[in-house]
């Protein structure tokens, strides 16, 4: 109901990328875990690949890349993936092209722009939150659907196996096809128009959130390199980098 | 040990089935018995083509469907390596039905753990950090050429894993000892310091243009927090819940 009082206000609707932002849901949740694992479900892509449907592959990256940073280290390690943040990304990409919202690249400037990608960013990172849980019940379901397919091959019916498989690669694509569509209604009605009310104070927090993240992720990394040669092999890049950048810019920074 | 190292009857349209289906092991992936049901599935064409009768092909099944995990990108060596076993069974005079379930588990755990060391501790980070530090810059390209290039070497590389399991069989355990696999891990892992370590320069350079043109100090302070909470907090917490953690500090900074 939602999404229809969305869409019918404006007769110029874009369902054509809607639609794809859909499919681009289904394929890239099945992505991220249950097939192939191309690694194009990686925030990073999967907002450029947004961002391109969309016709605007900046604002995919302007979300992308942060949220890339968060993901960054987490990692399958005795635990499965924390969060699910394709189909957020995916979703506020979708609301923010609707409603024409512009911000800039990250880690440019700060201001109005980068607030603006401050507050996407708080809800890809509530979206990847809470969707966590539906992965985990999804999982959950998973268990019950091999139950029933070992009951299956009690009477003897491999297709039952086959079925059972399917069912849980369907139920995947099912939910990668609806949560974006989720995530762009909730932020077109809620979250969007939320930002024009924000006290002043947190707009500038908000505003703070996207050029925090490369240092996280630079923790994070540098616990897990965290050995003499690791740490050895970081600060090595860590000048070569700086030494570069101050090169090309003529020593000035600027 | 398996004395023939040559193909078995494993035609091409069997293992292209099968390939296609390994690339979905995970589909069905659950807490309890994580990917067994995805392990049939991948094994099924062959069983299809097999010829056992319906009492043998129940055993079949039960014998996979218990539990198994390893690492998705390695797993057709396992998938590999089990339709030999059976192929062997069926068409020898060796009963080798009791090493099945070792040689699922064993070589399923040491190849979990090199992939979580070469995959998820070495390539990916490393991977994800270039894509970051090219996209830094603007590029969309980039990022998108440089997952492009990894997909088509990993589909090409589990292709190959699943050929190779197969005219190994249990000699894929020799496999293991080979130095070439800590070399990669070890190489991986070294580029992705470096990789972050340029993430970092690149960084700290932008902190400074904005520092330099805007005087932003509250921006030096808090990225300065982030980077101590973020090493503080290990990876025990996701990058989602440090950043909402970070809000009420951000808020605060804004009271200097």
């Amino acid at each position: 109901m939602l999404l229809t009082a969305t869409v019918v206000v404006d007769p110029g609707f874009p369902w054509p990328a809607l639609i794809m932002t859909v499919m681009l849901g289904a394929l890239l949740t099945l992505d991220e875990t249950a097939v192939a694992q191309t690694w194009f479900s990686q925030p990073l892509p999967a907002g450029i690949l947004a961002g391109l449907i969309w016709g605007d592959p900046a604002l995919g990256l302007a979300l992308g890349l942060p949220m890339q940073l968060l993901a960054v280290g987490n990692l399958p390690i005795g635990q499965p993936f924390t969060g699910e943040k394709v189909t957020p990304v995916l979703g506020l990409i979708a609301a923010a092209a609707i409603a024409d919202w512009q911000v800039t690249a990250p880690f440019t400037i700060t201001g109005p722009g980068t607030e603006r990608l401050g507050w996407l960013l708080m809800a890809a990172a509530l979206g990847s939150l809470a969707g966590d849980r539906a992965v985990r019940w999804e999982s959950r379901l998973h268990y019950r659907l091999m139950l029933g397919g070992l009951r299956g091959l009690q009477d003897g019916r491999y297709e039952q196996l086959e079925r059972a498989h399917k069912r849980c690669l369907m139920i995947a694509a099912v939910r990668g096809g609806v949560s974006p569509l989720i995530w762009a209604v909730l932020a077109t009605r809620i979250w969007l128009p939320l930002f024009d009310v924000l006290p002043d104070r947190l707009c500038v927090a908000v505003g703070m959130l996207p050029w925090l993240t490369p240092a996280l992720a630079v923790g994070t990394l540098g616990e897990l390199y965290g050995s003499r040669r690791g740490l050895m092999w970081l600060g090595a890049g860590f000048i070569i980098a700086l030494a570069a950048v101050w090169t090309l810019a003529g020593g000035s920074g600027s | 040990m398996t004395a023939p190292r040559n193909r078995m009857s494993l035609d091409l349209r069997c293992l292209w089935r099968t390939f296609l289906r390994s690339l979905c092991l995970q589909g069905s992936w659950n807490p309890q018995r994580m990917q067994n049901l995805g392990l049939l599935f991948t094994l099924l064409p062959w069983l299809k083509r097999s010829g056992l009768s319906p009492a043998e092909g129940r055993r079949f099944c039960r014998r996979h469907y218990e539990y198994f995990n390893t690492n998705p990108y390695y797993a057709n060596l396992v998938v590999g390596g089990l339709l030999r076993l059976e192929e062997e069974n069926r068409s020898g005079d060796e009963d080798l039905l009791p090493l099945v379930h070792g040689f699922k588990n064993t070589l399923g755990r040491a190849l979990a753990s090199l992939g979580d060391q070469f995959f998820w501790l070495g390539l990916q980070p490393a991977l994800l950090v270039l894509a970051s530090v090219t996209a830094l810059w603007g590029s969309y390209v980039i990022p998108l050429a440089i997952m492009g290039a990894f997909t088509a070497f990993q589909f090409v590389a589990r292709l190959r894993a699943l050929a190779w399991g197969y005219d190994l069989g249990l000699d894929i355990a020799d496999l293991l000892a080979a130095p070439g696999w800590h070399r990669a891990i070890l190489t991986a892992k070294r580029a992705g310091a470096f990789l972050t370590g340029v993430l970092a320069g690149l960084y700290a350079a932008r902190l400074d243009i904005v520092l330099r043109s805007e005087g932003e100090r509250r921006l030096l302070l808090c990225a300065a927090l982030a980077l101590g909470l973020s090493i503080a907090m290990r990876r025990r917490w996701p990058g989602e819940v440090k950043l909402l953690l970070l809000l009420p500090l951000a808020v605060l900074m804004t009271y200097l």
